[in-house]
């Protein structure tokens, strides 16, 4: 259906052109603003990989203190302990609330640490000049893109919560610093993952055939 | 090279391949031969769509930033809360990032792109191109990345399930339309074919 003539395979690039990426629109290099959409052209995302390096090492110390400081604390008649996000997985366990469990469990614990995991992995491979699974690596990125702001459902959880429950002395939650320090690592590794240019696995393979 | 054969290719977004710019009948997916990305997919009549979507949308504002999500109690006494009221008690404690980021990504994002949809949607029915629509399309475009009403939708269900088990939930009208409008934003996301809305423009142009 599309152009798969393997003698055309050719980037925008090598062919002196930049394709816009807020309309997809394609420019000739030398244009610096989309002649369609006078978005800013770049035929790589600038600094790309340091950006992405900066932000996700900032998202890897930022989740220290998420996993460690407090998300809330739910307090009935004055007493209560506070919960971090491991302590309320489990509290959900062992209320056998399994469904709800394994959703906060993957959108809390899984999904930021293999978002990191990914991303250093992605930066590392083009360091090491991987002239290998592109496709597999363009797809574990396009992963990682697409399940960022599952992150931000405790956070979300808890702001209700803390809205929702507020019963007199009967019941209350309090929200903890956990969140704030988990809210920055959610939004830390999104902007790590904008910043990151997938067309960079690919120009490797350009350098290959040359 | 000149802008009419400029205009027949496209630069994949995620390997930057060139790739001939074709038109797709609904309901088709085009995909990138080297990387697989999805480049676009065709939609019957995307204009009126997101025309239709984003206004029904829009009609739901009331109702579902102000009416109560449920109503909760335990021991004869109750609360009450809309939407809106969820990120006063998170400033008052001084949470401002937890309180900025639900107030942005989940209550005036999805809105925004409600209107912006609208907005859009509703000149080029109408084959007219407002002073600001290309800024317009781009803000849309940026939001795209930031909104995230689906996630909301599922963090209401959860809070929901663990507040059952405490106390008596009677779920209000507030939640019912704040789930039907981020239902109608998140479409919009998808209807607003990028692909559409700029050759819109561009034959505009």
């Amino acid at each position: 259906m599309l152009n798969d003539n393997k003698s055309q395979v050719i980037s925008a690039r090598a062919a002196g052109l930049i394709g816009c990426h807020v309309c997809t629109r394609v420019n000739p290099e030398d244009n610096k603003l989309c002649r369609i959409c006078d978005a800013p052209l770049h035929s790589r995302v600038p600094d790309s990989i340091n950006r992405c390096w900066a932000l996700t090492i900032t998202a890897t110390l930022l989740l220290i203190p998420a996993n460690l400081l407090p998300m809330m604390t739910i307090t009935s008649f004055g007493n209560g302990e506070p919960d971090t996000i491991l302590s309320g997985v489990i509290k959900l366990f062992q209320a056998e609330l399994y469904p709800i469990g394994i959703i906060v469990f993957v959108a809390s614990i899984m999904v930021p640490v293999l978002k990191i995991l990914g991303l250093y992995f992605l930066m590392i491979s083009l360091h090491a000049g991987m002239n290998y699974g592109f496709r597999s690596r363009t797809k574990i990125f396009r992963v990682v893109d697409f399940f960022g702001k599952w992150s931000m459902l405790d956070v979300f959880v808890v702001s209700l919560l803390v809205a929702l429950v507020d019963i007199g002395d009967i019941a209350s939650v309090i929200p903890g610093l956990g969140t704030t320090a988990f809210c920055l690592m959610v939004i830390t590794t999104m902007f790590a993952a904008h910043s990151f240019d997938t067309r960079l696995i690919w120009d490797r393979l350009e350098d290959k055939d040359e | 090279m000149d802008s009419k054969s400029l205009d027949s290719l496209m630069a994949c977004h995620e390997c930057d391949l060139l790739v001939e710019r074709i038109s797709l009948e609904p309901r088709q997916h085009a995909h990138c031969p080297r990387c697989n990305a999805l480049l676009h997919v065709g939609r019957k009549d995307p204009i009126l769509t997101t025309l239709i979507v984003s206004l029904s949308g829009l009609l739901l504002i009331y109702p579902a930033y102000f009416l109560p999500l449920m109503e909760m109690g335990a021991l004869g006494l109750a609360n009450d809360t809309s939407i809106i009221e969820t990120v006063i008690p998170l400033l008052n404690a001084s949470f401002w990032i937890p309180a900025v980021a639900l107030l942005l990504f989940a209550i005036v994002f999805p809105v925004l792109i409600l209107a912006l949809g609208f907005w859009v949607s509703v000149h080029l029915y109408m084959q007219e191109l407002p002073k600001y629509l290309i800024p317009m399309l781009r803000l849309f475009e940026w939001l795209i990345r930031w909104v995230m009403p689906e996630v909301y939708v599922i963090g209401i269900i959860v809070a929901l399930v663990k507040l059952l088990d405490d106390f008596s939930v009677i779920v209000g009208a507030g939640l019912v339309s704040f789930c039907v409008m981020m239902f109608c934003s998140l479409l919009v996301t998808t209807t607003v074919s990028r692909n559409l809305f700029w050759r819109a423009l561009q034959h505009a142009k």
